[in-house]
């Protein structure tokens, strides 16, 4: 018989300040990352459809950020050891940039869920770079995690 | 069970808790229950009780639990008085019974008559402290069933993160 686990379910907010998020500077015109984050372990990040929503507000990478409302926005479930990527979410910046207004988020388009040590990864392909650090992310969801047996 | 201890016994009193498994409990549980069960009354010896036991658990029953279910539902007395009899049946078709039996028998339909009379008189507030007792533990019981169901189903059926997941928002 497999051995019984406990579990406790927790709303997740997941902030560009998050522990598990890792700001990153993208290059021009090359589609690359903005955002790292890494599923720790012992837990599951469910994203549920029409529920939850992400958003993400990239900046430009100078001494005085602007926003860059131009490019498209993809956000990727990966391996642990970055080798398969699924795309879940694609589409041009603005698509990303609400953050409040709950008629203008973007919601995910179906459920999915992020396993420990799994990537989520979002990059952005713009004509300017933008720096992980001036930039905005927020990601709703349901964490997951396993506790363990107290007997 | 196979029936015929029904038949023999006639109608149980609390019809409703027979076949309901409250533990399982040795003989010499039982032992203890029957004596102090027959701890006020006269003419129970070691000998009936044994007869009880060995009726109950090796011919009849099969299982000391239910056994011991019967025994709880107030029907003790009835049983005891039964067997009482069935033995002076069983004597009195003898052939030709000795004087020393025959003073036996006349001894134990005594105890009979004056069984069956404290049984009147003491059967029923017994059955019902008995039946108020059961009713408590079937309470309980049924807490504890509940519980248990409750934490079996949030416990037992998953085995990982992913398993919870699965199941519960079908990804």
């Amino acid at each position: 018989m497999p051995a019984k686990i406990q579990v406790v379910e927790l709303p997740l907010e997941i902030t560009e300040t998050s522990d598990i998020v890792t700001a990153k500077t993208t290059t021009a015109n090359i589609e690359s990352e903005l955002f790292e984050i890494k599923v720790p372990r012992d837990a599951v990040y469910v994203f549920r459809e029409n529920v939850d929503s992400v958003t993400v507000i990239p900046y430009t990478n100078e001494a005085t950020p602007t926003q860059i409302t131009e490019g498209q926005i993809t956000i990727y479930l990966s391996d642990a050891n970055k080798m398969t990527k699924w795309s879940l979410a694609k589409a041009p910046v603005t698509a990303f940039s609400e953050i409040q207004d709950k008629n203008k988020l973007y919601f995910w388009k179906k459920s999915w869920k992020a396993t420990s040590d799994q990537y989520i990864l979002v990059t952005l392909y713009s004509s300017k770079t933008a720096s992980g650090s001036n930039s905005k992310l927020r990601i709703t969801g349901i964490q997951v995690i396993r506790v363990p047996l107290i007997s | 069970m196979d029936g015929k201890f029904e038949e023999w016994l006639g109608e149980p009193l609390f019809p409703e808790f027979v076949g309901r498994t409250l533990g399982v409990v040795g003989a010499d549980v039982i032992t203890e229950y029957l004596k102090k069960r027959f701890a006020g009354l006269r003419g129970i010896s070691d000998e009936i009780i044994q007869a009880i036991l060995g009726f109950g658990s090796i011919k009849v029953l099969g299982k000391r639990h239910e056994f011991f279910i019967y025994f709880g539902q107030g029907i003790l007395y009835e049983l005891v008085a039964r067997i009482i009899r069935e033995r002076v049946v069983k004597a009195k078709k003898s052939e030709e019974p000795l004087a020393q039996e025959e003073g036996d028998l006349e001894e134990l339909e005594k105890e009979l008559t004056e069984l069956e009379k404290e049984v009147g008189a003491s059967k029923e507030p017994e059955a019902q402290k008995q039946a108020e007792e059961l009713a408590e533990v079937e309470k309980e019981l049924e807490k504890l069933e509940e519980e248990v169901g409750t934490s079996k189903a949030s416990v037992d059926s998953y085995t990982s993160l992913e398993d919870y997941v699965a199941k519960k928002y079908k990804i």
